[in-house]
């Protein structure tokens, strides 16, 4: 080794010494600075991968058929890299011609100039397919016409991005939108089923990290789709119902109509109508169609004075406890005083000897006022209760209310309340509530809990929701005698409520509408509630018209309703007439 | 003193004899090195294609998902009450009416049930996932039956 050339081999052992130490000095120097140390962390994360949030499937919703009324479809997030643009103007010009966005905003967004902390700019979401292929097919155009060309004067769409996510859709649009609810853009549920199941439809999101390094791709996570649920709903039922309550609002000039079909063996919903309704595709829309004070489903969120149906339960109340019989005589006079109210007959007349027959089949205020004041306060309101006025009826739908029904110890109930409320007035139900309630009478005094989800649908199994008794009210012998009752006296009347070839039972209502003045207005609330075949009951249907403007009254606008849907009742469910069901059950 | 030098010199390795006593080992070690290398680059590159190969599964899945979605709510727009009202009045029904219906006795007609779209919890059978005995068994009594099996199949087929 030549010595004069040592010092050289010195230097590089120097260097080489040197580099080491300055490289161990920078990481113990980056290890022990907070501030390097974020800006390091930061780095690894974005080279090491992405977080993304899994959201699973929103459940579907079907009728008892199982026909889909609420479903998922694609749509788009339309944004921009923004480290790709070449030419914003192109982009916020497309943006606004395509799909309607204004300009300037559009220009905004695509005008930022990208950065290591802003790679990409969401411009617009929920956007359909049609118009991404819209989109995806200009982009080629410009790619095939200009290239990759840039500056200023050159079109491109170059940074142009389209990220596929699920929304909800409604196949169905309007029908039993009211049952439905909706699903804003958050994926929030609002009224109906989507409300009330929203957080099992929705679903449970996951977060993970998906990482750059395919040697250190992993599986991703099972993320299960939203719950799904059968409803009661059965589609041409409610599809028939609706085009009923449409009609009846026209045709006698309703402010609404509402009807509720139910199987009252079981409790199961099997249409839920009302007015008005919308498309719940454009769900935006529900501030204008529900302006303030206009209940999303009237069946559920609207208690209202029933009027006379509402006598179905203080004779059932009277003929249980054994205080009156069908038979029971009484001499109306067209006036009774109870708690110092005095009360009169919807036509202010006496109409002399009558029996609970009678009463029922006339719908008599002042009898029934009587039949209330024999059964005496304490039993009345005990039953009521038992029938669930006042709470609750459970139905799984957003935005129930349980109406009023004041019971002695209130500090507002009088003695006077015992006479009114005995034929509807001063005490307030919703259509579901007094389907429940009457429900009693149609099935053998079990009131069957109301319900509209059929089963529910997890992780690939189906599991039903069996029909619940909410309580057994009555004696079977009360509902049937009390059945019999309200037939016959439609028989007797030669009611419009009548369906030829189908014996059914039922009872007329007509409300006054209470002010802040007393029953001052001519408005009324007509309702009808029936049940048939009377022998074996399969349908129960409340009729509710708010301030028809043709007839105040029930028996001539609520009762004819009521007809027309048991006609179409019976042939969407299979019921033959009276008389053939017996030959067939015969054979 | 000269002579046991050249005695010294006479007996003693040649040079290259003793660089290749050094080199021939590292060269070995070199190869074996090589080798794990190779193999390890081999392996990792397999495991990136795998990687990647599930990633690209995984995007497939969700776009499939995500038009399965489509589908289904495409296939409910199809089948919509309005949907299926007008095609019907297309081909010449109309709703029937209550007094048009006949009925008859049909022998084993069951009526319309509600949708059963998937099996319902007390139907379904779970069995507890079963472990192969290959994860189970210890090495030796594993090989012995292996050794068995290849030495006297007709043994094992009887058992």
């Amino acid at each position: 080794m030549n010595r004069n050339n040592l010092w050289r081999y010195y230097i590089l052992g120097g260097l080489l010494t040197l580099i080491p130490l300055v490289i161990a000095y920078q990481l113990v120097h980056i290890q022990l600075d907070e501030k390097n140390k974020v800006i390091f962390e930061d780095w690894h994360k974005g080279y090491t991968g992405q977080e993304e949030i899994l959201e699973p499937a929103r459940g579907l919703i079907m009728d008892r058929n199982g026909d889909i009324l609420a479903a998922n479809k694609v749509v788009y997030e339309v944004g921009v890299n923004l480290a790709q643009v070449e030419n914003p103007h192109t982009i916020a010009l497309t943006m606004n011609v395509v799909l309607g966005m204004d300009y300037t905003h559009a220009l905004g967004i695509a005008s930022v100039v990208g950065s290591e902390d802003k790679v990409y700019s969401p411009l617009i979401d929920f956007v359909s397919e049609e118009k991404i292929t819209q989109l995806q097919v200009l982009v080629e155009q410009m790619t095939a016409e200009y290239g990759n060309g840039r500056g200023e004067d050159v079109p491109s769409l170059s940074g142009l991005t389209f990220r596929p996510h699920l929304a909800r859709t409604y196949p169905e649009k309007s029908l039993a939108s009211t049952v439905l609810g909706f699903v804003n853009q958050q994926g929030l549920g609002f009224y109906g089923v989507e409300e009330y199941y929203n957080t099992l439809l929705a679903g449970t999101s996951k977060k993970v990290l998906v990482y750059n390094d395919p040697n250190q791709a992993q599986e991703l996570p099972d993320v299960p789709d939203g719950v799904s649920l059968v409803l009661t709903i059965d589609r041409s039922i409610q599809a028939s119902m609706e085009e009923l309550v449409d009609w009846a609002t026209d045709e006698y000039g309703a402010e609404s109509a509402t009807i509720v079909v139910m199987d009252p063996q079981t409790g199961e919903i099997l249409a839920l109508a009302t007015t008005p309704r919308m498309d719940l595709n454009e769900y935006w829309r529900s501030e204008e169609i529900f302006p303030d004070g206009v209940p999303f489903d009237r069946g559920v969120s609207q208690a209202y004075e029933p009027g006379s149906v509402f006598k179905v339960l203080t004779m059932l109340a009277a003929l249980d406890s054994g205080v009156v019989t069908p038979e029971t005589e009484f001499m109306d006079r067209g006036v009774i005083e109870v708690g110092g109210a005095i009360i009169y007959n919807w036509n202010r007349g006496g109409w002399g000897p009558q029996t609970m027959l009678g009463c029922m089949q006339h719908s008599l205020n002042v009898c029934l006022a009587w039949v209330a004041t024999q059964l005496g306060a304490k039993d009345f309101y005990s039953y009521l209760e038992a029938f669930g006025i006042g709470r609750l009826s459970g139905v799984e739908l957003a935005s129930e209310v349980e109406g009023r029904l004041k019971v002695p110890g209130d500090a507002d109930w009088y003695d006077a309340d015992l006479g009114v409320n005995a034929f509807g007035q001063g005490v307030s139900a919703t259509p579901i509530q007094m389907a429940a309630a009457v429900s009693a009478a149609a099935n053998n005094g079990r009131m069957m809990q109301p319900h509209i989800v059929k089963s529910i649908i997890n992780k690939g199994f189906q599991q039903d929701i069996e029909p619940r008794v909410a309580g057994i009210v009555v004696k079977p012998e009360t509902a049937q005698a009390l059945t019999d009752m309200l037939a016959v006296s439609l028989e007797t009347e030669s009611s419009d409520a009548l369906v030829e070839g189908y014996r059914v039972a039922g009872k007329t209502g007509t409300a006054e509408i209470p002010t802040p003045l007393g029953y001052t207005s001519n408005d009324t609330n007509a309702s009808f509630v029936g049940w048939g075949p009377v022998d074996d009951p399969k349908f129960l249907v409340y009729v509710w018209l708010e301030k028809p403007s043709a007839s105040p009254w029930g028996s001539v606008v609520a009762a004819p309703v009521f007809r027309e849907a048991v006609e179409q009742l019976v042939v969407l469910m299979n019921i033959p007439p009276d008389n053939i069901r017996r030959q067939l059950y015969g054979q | 003193m000269e002579r046991i030098e050249s005695l010294t010199h006479a007996y003693s390795q040649a040079p290259w004899r003793k660089q290749m006593q050094y080199l021939v080992p590292f060269l070995l070690v070199l190869v074996f090195a090589a080798l794990l290398a190779g193999l390890y680059l081999r392996v990792n590159a397999e495991a990136s294609t795998v990687g990647s190969e599930i990633q690209d599964m995984q995007f497939d899945i969700a776009r499939l998902q995500r038009e399965n979605a489509g589908l289904q709510s495409y296939l409910g727009e199809l089948l919509s009450a309005d949907q299926m009202q007008r095609r019907a009045r297309e081909l010449g029904f109309e709703p029937i009416q209550m007094d048009q219906a006949i009925y008859i006795l049909a022998p084993g007609y069951v009526e319309r049930q509600p949708a059963v779209l998937a099996p319902s919890y007390q139907r379904a059978v779970i069995s507890a996932p079963v472990r192969p005995a290959e994860y189970t068994e210890p090495l030796f009594p594993w090989l012995r039956r292996h050794i068995m099996k290849i030495l006297f199949p007709a043994l094992e087929s009887r058992q």
